[in-house]
Protein backbone atom coordinates (compact mmCIF):
# COMPACT_ATOMS: atom_id res chain seq x y z
CA UNK A 1 0.00 0.00 0.00
CA UNK A 2 1.40 3.41 -0.93
CA UNK A 3 1.61 6.24 1.58
CA UNK A 4 -1.33 8.00 -0.04
CA UNK A 5 -3.49 4.87 -0.01
CA UNK A 6 -2.63 4.24 3.60
CA UNK A 7 -3.47 7.80 4.54
CA UNK A 8 -6.83 7.54 2.77
CA UNK A 9 -7.62 4.24 4.46
CA UNK A 10 -6.91 5.78 7.88
CA UNK A 11 -8.98 8.82 6.92
CA UNK A 12 -11.97 6.64 6.09
CA UNK A 13 -11.70 4.76 9.38
CA UNK A 14 -11.37 8.05 11.28
CA UNK A 15 -14.54 9.35 9.65
CA UNK A 16 -16.49 6.18 10.47
CA UNK A 17 -15.15 6.15 14.02
CA UNK A 18 -16.13 9.78 14.56
CA UNK A 19 -19.67 9.08 13.37
CA UNK A 20 -19.85 6.12 15.72
CA UNK A 21 -18.82 8.39 18.60
CA UNK A 22 -21.62 10.86 17.86
CA UNK A 23 -19.29 13.86 17.58
CA UNK A 24 -19.47 16.45 14.79
CA UNK A 25 -16.24 17.70 13.22
CA UNK A 26 -16.62 20.92 15.20
CA UNK A 27 -16.91 19.04 18.50
CA UNK A 28 -13.81 17.02 17.62
CA UNK A 29 -11.82 20.12 16.68
CA UNK A 30 -12.63 21.62 20.08
CA UNK A 31 -11.56 18.48 21.97
CA UNK A 32 -8.43 17.85 19.92
CA UNK A 33 -7.48 21.54 20.06
CA UNK A 34 -7.42 21.72 16.27
CA UNK A 35 -9.00 24.09 13.78
CA UNK A 36 -12.17 22.70 12.29
CA UNK A 37 -10.78 22.65 8.71
CA UNK A 38 -7.89 20.51 10.00
CA UNK A 39 -10.36 17.80 11.04
CA UNK A 40 -12.00 17.98 7.58
CA UNK A 41 -8.61 17.73 5.90
CA UNK A 42 -7.65 14.72 8.00
CA UNK A 43 -10.92 12.96 7.17
CA UNK A 44 -10.47 13.76 3.48
CA UNK A 45 -7.07 12.07 3.58
CA UNK A 46 -5.27 15.33 2.74
CA UNK A 47 -3.31 15.66 5.95
CA UNK A 48 -1.03 13.16 7.61
CA UNK A 49 -1.97 12.08 11.16
CA UNK A 50 0.80 11.51 13.70
CA UNK A 51 0.87 8.38 15.86
CA UNK A 52 0.17 10.57 18.87
CA UNK A 53 -2.88 12.10 17.22
CA UNK A 54 -4.16 8.67 16.20
CA UNK A 55 -3.93 7.57 19.82
CA UNK A 56 -5.90 10.64 20.90
CA UNK A 57 -8.53 10.01 18.22
CA UNK A 58 -8.87 6.38 19.33
CA UNK A 59 -9.45 7.49 22.93
CA UNK A 60 -11.89 10.24 21.99
CA UNK A 61 -13.90 7.92 19.74
CA UNK A 62 -13.59 4.92 22.10
CA UNK A 63 -12.36 2.68 19.29
CA UNK A 64 -9.36 0.38 18.91
CA UNK A 65 -6.13 1.97 17.73
CA UNK A 66 -5.64 -1.10 15.51
CA UNK A 67 -9.01 -0.40 13.90
CA UNK A 68 -7.94 3.12 12.93
CA UNK A 69 -4.63 1.94 11.48
CA UNK A 70 -6.38 -0.78 9.50
CA UNK A 71 -4.67 -3.66 11.30
CA UNK A 72 -8.04 -5.14 12.27
CA UNK A 73 -10.87 -5.79 9.81
CA UNK A 74 -13.64 -3.32 9.11
CA UNK A 75 -16.29 -5.72 10.26
CA UNK A 76 -16.64 -8.54 12.76
CA UNK A 77 -17.06 -12.08 11.52
CA UNK A 78 -20.13 -14.02 12.62
CA UNK A 79 -17.71 -16.80 13.64
CA UNK A 80 -16.04 -14.49 16.12
CA UNK A 81 -16.17 -16.26 19.50
CA UNK A 82 -17.62 -13.14 21.15
CA UNK A 83 -20.80 -13.24 19.09
CA UNK A 84 -20.94 -16.96 18.43
CA UNK A 85 -23.64 -17.58 21.02
CA UNK A 86 -25.83 -14.91 19.46
CA UNK A 87 -24.88 -15.82 15.88
CA UNK A 88 -28.00 -17.87 15.14
CA UNK A 89 -30.25 -14.98 16.22
CA UNK A 90 -28.06 -12.41 14.49
CA UNK A 91 -28.51 -14.22 11.18
CA UNK A 92 -32.24 -13.44 11.39
CA UNK A 93 -31.59 -9.69 11.27
CA UNK A 94 -32.08 -7.77 8.04
CA UNK A 95 -28.68 -7.75 6.24
CA UNK A 96 -28.28 -3.98 6.53
CA UNK A 97 -28.91 -4.09 10.29
CA UNK A 98 -26.48 -6.94 10.75
CA UNK A 99 -23.79 -5.12 8.74
CA UNK A 100 -24.11 -1.97 10.84
CA UNK A 101 -23.97 -3.96 14.04
CA UNK A 102 -20.91 -6.00 13.07
CA UNK A 103 -19.09 -2.93 11.78
CA UNK A 104 -19.69 -1.09 15.05
CA UNK A 105 -18.53 -4.09 17.08
CA UNK A 106 -15.35 -4.33 14.98
CA UNK A 107 -14.49 -0.71 15.73
CA UNK A 108 -15.36 -0.30 19.40
CA UNK A 109 -12.53 -0.52 21.90
CA UNK A 110 -12.06 -3.68 23.91
CA UNK A 111 -9.79 -4.51 26.78
CA UNK A 112 -9.74 -8.22 26.01
CA UNK A 113 -6.01 -8.45 25.27
CA UNK A 114 -6.11 -11.47 22.96
CA UNK A 115 -8.81 -9.92 20.80
CA UNK A 116 -7.38 -6.53 19.98
CA UNK B 1 -40.34 -22.31 32.82
CA UNK B 2 -41.55 -20.82 36.10
CA UNK B 3 -42.46 -17.24 35.13
CA UNK B 4 -43.42 -16.27 38.66
CA UNK B 5 -40.07 -17.36 40.08
CA UNK B 6 -38.23 -15.49 37.30
CA UNK B 7 -40.27 -12.35 37.96
CA UNK B 8 -39.54 -12.52 41.69
CA UNK B 9 -35.85 -12.97 40.93
CA UNK B 10 -35.98 -9.92 38.63
CA UNK B 11 -37.77 -7.78 41.24
CA UNK B 12 -35.09 -8.63 43.79
CA UNK B 13 -32.31 -7.89 41.30
CA UNK B 14 -33.89 -4.54 40.37
CA UNK B 15 -34.09 -3.56 44.03
CA UNK B 16 -30.51 -4.74 44.70
CA UNK B 17 -29.28 -2.73 41.72
CA UNK B 18 -30.92 0.44 43.08
CA UNK B 19 -29.19 -0.19 46.41
CA UNK B 20 -25.85 -0.91 44.79
CA UNK B 21 -25.99 2.29 42.72
CA UNK B 22 -27.23 4.37 45.64
CA UNK B 23 -30.52 5.14 43.88
CA UNK B 24 -33.58 5.36 46.10
CA UNK B 25 -36.00 2.45 45.94
CA UNK B 26 -39.03 4.29 44.59
CA UNK B 27 -38.22 7.22 42.32
CA UNK B 28 -37.57 7.46 38.59
CA UNK B 29 -34.08 6.36 37.52
CA UNK B 30 -31.93 6.97 34.48
CA UNK B 31 -30.87 3.60 32.97
CA UNK B 32 -28.01 5.30 31.07
CA UNK B 33 -26.62 6.60 34.35
CA UNK B 34 -26.94 3.09 35.77
CA UNK B 35 -25.00 1.68 32.79
CA UNK B 36 -22.29 4.30 33.23
CA UNK B 37 -21.94 3.50 36.94
CA UNK B 38 -21.69 -0.22 36.11
CA UNK B 39 -18.98 0.46 33.50
CA UNK B 40 -21.25 -0.60 30.62
CA UNK B 41 -20.87 1.57 27.51
CA UNK B 42 -24.00 2.41 25.54
CA UNK B 43 -23.96 3.27 21.84
CA UNK B 44 -26.86 4.20 19.53
CA UNK B 45 -26.94 2.83 15.98
CA UNK B 46 -29.44 3.65 13.24
CA UNK B 47 -30.41 0.06 12.64
CA UNK B 48 -33.72 -1.75 12.90
CA UNK B 49 -33.50 -3.79 16.08
CA UNK B 50 -34.29 -3.12 19.73
CA UNK B 51 -30.87 -3.68 21.23
CA UNK B 52 -27.78 -5.80 21.53
CA UNK B 53 -25.87 -6.79 24.63
CA UNK B 54 -22.22 -7.46 23.86
CA UNK B 55 -20.45 -9.38 26.59
CA UNK B 56 -16.81 -8.33 26.70
CA UNK B 57 -14.64 -5.88 28.64
CA UNK B 58 -16.00 -3.26 28.76
CA UNK B 59 -19.51 -4.62 28.19
CA UNK B 60 -21.45 -2.76 25.52
CA UNK B 61 -25.11 -2.08 24.90
CA UNK B 62 -26.10 -1.12 21.37
CA UNK B 63 -29.52 0.48 20.97
CA UNK B 64 -31.49 1.48 17.91
CA UNK B 65 -31.73 5.24 17.44
CA UNK B 66 -34.78 4.62 15.24
CA UNK B 67 -36.97 3.63 18.22
CA UNK B 68 -38.86 6.16 20.39
CA UNK B 69 -36.74 7.71 23.16
CA UNK B 70 -38.70 6.02 25.96
CA UNK B 71 -38.47 2.64 24.21
CA UNK B 72 -34.68 3.02 23.99
CA UNK B 73 -34.50 3.66 27.74
CA UNK B 74 -36.53 0.51 28.42
CA UNK B 75 -34.32 -1.55 26.11
CA UNK B 76 -31.24 -0.10 27.80
CA UNK B 77 -32.58 -1.37 31.15
CA UNK B 78 -33.45 -4.71 29.51
CA UNK B 79 -29.87 -5.14 28.23
CA UNK B 80 -28.57 -4.13 31.66
CA UNK B 81 -30.64 -7.04 32.92
CA UNK B 82 -28.70 -9.40 30.65
CA UNK B 83 -25.52 -7.86 32.01
CA UNK B 84 -26.25 -8.26 35.71
CA UNK B 85 -27.62 -11.78 35.28
CA UNK B 86 -24.37 -12.74 33.53
CA UNK B 87 -26.06 -13.67 30.25
CA UNK B 88 -24.01 -13.98 27.05
CA UNK B 89 -24.12 -11.62 24.07
CA UNK B 90 -27.76 -11.28 23.05
CA UNK B 91 -29.63 -9.62 20.20
CA UNK B 92 -33.10 -8.28 20.86
CA UNK B 93 -34.94 -7.96 17.60
CA UNK B 94 -37.52 -5.37 16.75
CA UNK B 95 -40.79 -5.86 18.63
CA UNK B 96 -44.05 -4.23 17.73
CA UNK B 97 -45.69 -5.25 20.97
CA UNK B 98 -43.83 -5.67 24.22
CA UNK B 99 -46.52 -8.07 25.45
CA UNK B 100 -45.32 -10.82 23.15
CA UNK B 101 -44.11 -13.00 25.96
CA UNK B 102 -40.79 -14.57 25.32
CA UNK B 103 -40.39 -18.26 25.87
CA UNK B 104 -36.76 -17.81 26.80
CA UNK B 105 -36.10 -17.57 30.53
CA UNK B 106 -33.25 -15.06 29.98
CA UNK B 107 -35.62 -12.76 28.09
CA UNK B 108 -38.35 -13.04 30.73
CA UNK B 109 -35.79 -12.16 33.39
CA UNK B 110 -34.33 -9.20 31.50
CA UNK B 111 -37.80 -7.83 30.68
CA UNK B 112 -39.08 -8.11 34.22
CA UNK B 113 -35.86 -6.58 35.49
CA UNK B 114 -36.26 -3.59 33.16
CA UNK B 115 -39.92 -3.12 34.13
CA UNK B 116 -39.32 -3.21 37.88
CA UNK B 117 -36.06 -1.27 37.76
CA UNK B 118 -37.75 1.60 35.88
CA UNK B 119 -41.23 1.26 37.41
CA UNK B 120 -41.05 0.07 41.03
CA UNK B 121 -44.56 -0.73 42.31
CA UNK B 122 -44.41 1.49 45.39
CA UNK B 123 -42.98 4.37 43.37
CA UNK B 124 -45.77 4.12 40.80
CA UNK B 125 -48.50 4.04 43.44
CA UNK B 126 -46.88 7.07 45.13
CA UNK B 127 -46.77 8.96 41.83
CA UNK B 128 -50.54 8.53 41.39
CA UNK B 129 -51.53 9.21 45.00
CA UNK B 130 -49.32 12.30 45.33
CA UNK B 131 -51.34 13.82 42.51
CA UNK B 132 -54.68 12.78 43.98
CA UNK B 133 -55.14 10.21 41.19
CA UNK B 134 -55.76 6.48 41.41
CA UNK B 135 -54.43 3.83 39.09
CA UNK B 136 -57.75 2.18 38.19
CA UNK B 137 -59.42 5.48 37.26
CA UNK B 138 -56.50 7.50 35.87
CA UNK B 139 -57.23 9.25 32.55
CA UNK B 140 -55.01 8.76 29.50
CA UNK B 141 -53.33 12.14 30.11
CA UNK B 142 -52.70 11.25 33.75
CA UNK B 143 -51.20 7.90 32.70
CA UNK B 144 -49.09 9.68 30.13
CA UNK B 145 -47.80 12.13 32.77
CA UNK B 146 -46.73 9.28 35.06
CA UNK B 147 -45.12 7.42 32.13
CA UNK B 148 -43.11 10.55 31.29
CA UNK B 149 -41.96 10.88 34.88
CA UNK B 150 -40.62 7.32 34.90
CA UNK B 151 -39.09 7.71 31.43
CA UNK B 152 -41.12 4.88 29.90
CA UNK B 153 -43.65 4.74 27.09
CA UNK B 154 -47.39 5.14 27.69
CA UNK B 155 -48.21 1.61 26.52
CA UNK B 156 -45.30 0.15 28.50
CA UNK B 157 -46.70 1.70 31.70
CA UNK B 158 -50.25 0.54 30.98
CA UNK B 159 -49.10 -3.01 30.24
CA UNK B 160 -47.01 -3.13 33.41
CA UNK B 161 -49.93 -1.84 35.52
CA UNK B 162 -52.33 -4.27 33.90
CA UNK B 163 -50.54 -7.56 33.14
CA UNK B 164 -47.83 -7.51 35.79
CA UNK B 165 -49.18 -5.52 38.73
CA UNK B 166 -52.90 -6.09 38.22
CA UNK B 167 -53.63 -2.47 39.17
CA UNK B 168 -55.94 -1.86 36.21
CA UNK B 169 -58.51 -4.15 34.66
CA UNK B 170 -58.31 -5.59 31.15
CA UNK B 171 -61.32 -3.50 30.14
CA UNK B 172 -59.70 -0.30 31.40
CA UNK B 173 -56.44 -1.25 29.66
CA UNK B 174 -58.28 -1.58 26.37
CA UNK B 175 -59.90 1.84 26.83
CA UNK B 176 -56.54 3.42 27.60
CA UNK B 177 -54.92 1.72 24.62
CA UNK B 178 -57.31 3.54 22.31
CA UNK B 179 -55.41 6.67 23.25
CA UNK B 180 -52.22 6.54 21.25
CA UNK B 181 -49.60 9.08 22.34
CA UNK B 182 -50.33 10.94 19.09
CA UNK B 183 -53.97 11.41 20.15
CA UNK B 184 -52.86 12.63 23.57
CA UNK B 185 -50.56 15.19 21.93
CA UNK B 186 -53.39 16.43 19.75
CA UNK B 187 -55.70 16.68 22.74
CA UNK B 188 -53.23 18.92 24.58
CA UNK B 189 -51.54 20.92 21.84
CA UNK B 190 -52.85 22.64 18.74
CA UNK B 191 -49.49 22.34 17.05
CA UNK B 192 -48.05 19.13 15.63
CA UNK B 193 -45.00 17.70 17.36
CA UNK B 194 -43.31 14.32 16.89
CA UNK B 195 -43.02 13.76 20.59
CA UNK B 196 -44.18 15.28 23.86
CA UNK B 197 -43.00 15.08 27.45
CA UNK B 198 -45.26 16.29 30.25
CA UNK B 199 -43.63 17.46 33.46
CA UNK B 200 -46.08 18.59 36.11
CA UNK B 201 -45.59 20.31 39.47
CA UNK B 202 -45.35 16.95 41.29
CA UNK B 203 -42.46 15.69 39.22
CA UNK B 204 -39.69 13.79 40.99
CA UNK B 205 -37.50 12.80 38.03
CA UNK B 206 -34.05 14.39 37.94
CA UNK B 207 -33.77 14.42 34.15
CA UNK B 208 -35.76 14.16 30.92
CA UNK B 209 -34.36 13.14 27.54
CA UNK B 210 -35.72 14.64 24.34
CA UNK B 211 -34.89 14.58 20.68
CA UNK B 212 -34.59 17.87 18.85
CA UNK B 213 -37.98 19.27 17.76
CA UNK B 214 -39.86 17.46 20.53
CA UNK B 215 -42.23 19.43 22.75
CA UNK B 216 -42.13 19.56 26.53
CA UNK B 217 -44.73 20.93 28.91
CA UNK B 218 -43.22 22.44 32.05
CA UNK B 219 -45.06 23.61 35.16
CA UNK B 220 -46.01 27.30 35.27
CA UNK B 221 -43.20 29.44 36.66
CA UNK B 222 -40.44 27.09 35.46
CA UNK B 223 -37.16 28.86 34.69
CA UNK B 224 -35.04 27.26 31.98
CA UNK B 225 -31.30 27.86 31.59
CA UNK B 226 -29.17 27.16 28.50
CA UNK B 227 -30.05 27.21 24.82
CA UNK B 228 -31.45 23.70 24.33
CA UNK B 229 -35.10 24.69 24.86
CA UNK B 230 -37.13 27.47 23.34
CA UNK B 231 -40.26 28.91 24.89
CA UNK B 232 -43.33 28.53 22.66
CA UNK B 233 -46.40 29.62 24.63
CA UNK B 234 -48.45 29.15 27.79
CA UNK B 235 -51.37 26.84 28.05
CA UNK B 236 -53.57 25.87 30.94
CA UNK B 237 -51.28 25.15 33.88
CA UNK B 238 -48.20 24.66 31.71
CA UNK B 239 -45.55 26.41 29.68
CA UNK B 240 -44.88 24.82 26.31
CA UNK B 241 -41.24 24.60 25.22
CA UNK B 242 -39.61 22.99 22.22
CA UNK B 243 -36.22 21.27 22.05
CA UNK B 244 -34.25 23.24 19.48
CA UNK B 245 -30.56 22.55 20.14
CA UNK B 246 -28.40 19.68 21.31
CA UNK B 247 -27.41 20.34 24.91
CA UNK B 248 -28.69 20.54 28.45
CA UNK B 249 -31.02 22.92 30.21
CA UNK B 250 -31.55 23.24 33.94
CA UNK B 251 -35.12 23.82 35.04
CA UNK B 252 -35.62 25.67 38.32
CA UNK B 253 -38.44 27.59 39.98
CA UNK B 254 -40.29 24.29 40.40
CA UNK B 255 -40.84 21.96 43.36
CA UNK B 256 -37.80 19.81 42.46
CA UNK B 257 -35.22 21.21 40.04
CA UNK B 258 -34.40 18.93 37.12
CA UNK B 259 -32.49 18.79 33.88
CA UNK B 260 -33.76 18.55 30.31
CA UNK B 261 -31.31 16.96 27.87
CA UNK B 262 -31.66 17.34 24.13
CA UNK B 263 -30.03 15.07 21.56
CA UNK B 264 -30.16 15.19 17.76
CA UNK B 265 -32.96 13.26 16.06
CA UNK B 266 -32.10 9.58 15.50
CA UNK B 267 -28.73 10.25 17.12
CA UNK B 268 -25.96 7.81 16.28
CA UNK B 269 -23.05 7.67 18.71
CA UNK B 270 -22.03 7.09 22.28
CA UNK B 271 -24.78 7.72 24.82
CA UNK B 272 -22.26 9.70 26.85
CA UNK B 273 -21.87 12.25 24.02
CA UNK B 274 -25.47 12.71 22.98
CA UNK B 275 -26.14 15.96 24.85
CA UNK B 276 -22.78 17.63 24.17
CA UNK B 277 -23.36 21.07 22.65
CA UNK B 278 -22.40 21.19 19.00
CA UNK B 279 -20.68 24.29 17.54
CA UNK B 280 -21.60 22.96 14.07
CA UNK B 281 -25.26 23.73 14.82
CA UNK B 282 -24.54 27.49 14.71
Amino acid sequence: MSDVERRRAIAARLRDARRLSGFSQGQVAKRMDMHRPTVSEIEAGNRRVSADELKQFAELYDVKMAYLTGETPETLDLDDPRVQLAARELKKLPPETLDKLLQALAALRTEDKDKI
Amino acid sequence: MDRKALTLQAIQAASDMRDQLDFDQFGPVDPYRAAELLGVKVVFLDSSMEGFYFKQTPARILLSSLRPVARRAFTCAHELGHHIFGHGSTIDQLQEDDRVDSVKPNEVLANAFAAFFLMPSVGLRGAFSRRGWTCPTATPIQMYTVACQFGVGYVTLINHLSYTLGEITAARRKELERWAPQRIRRELLEDEYDALIIVDEHNEAASFDLEKEAAILLPLGAQVSGHALQYVRSLEGFELYQAIRRGRGKVSGVHTAFEVRVMPKTYVGAAANRFVEDPDED
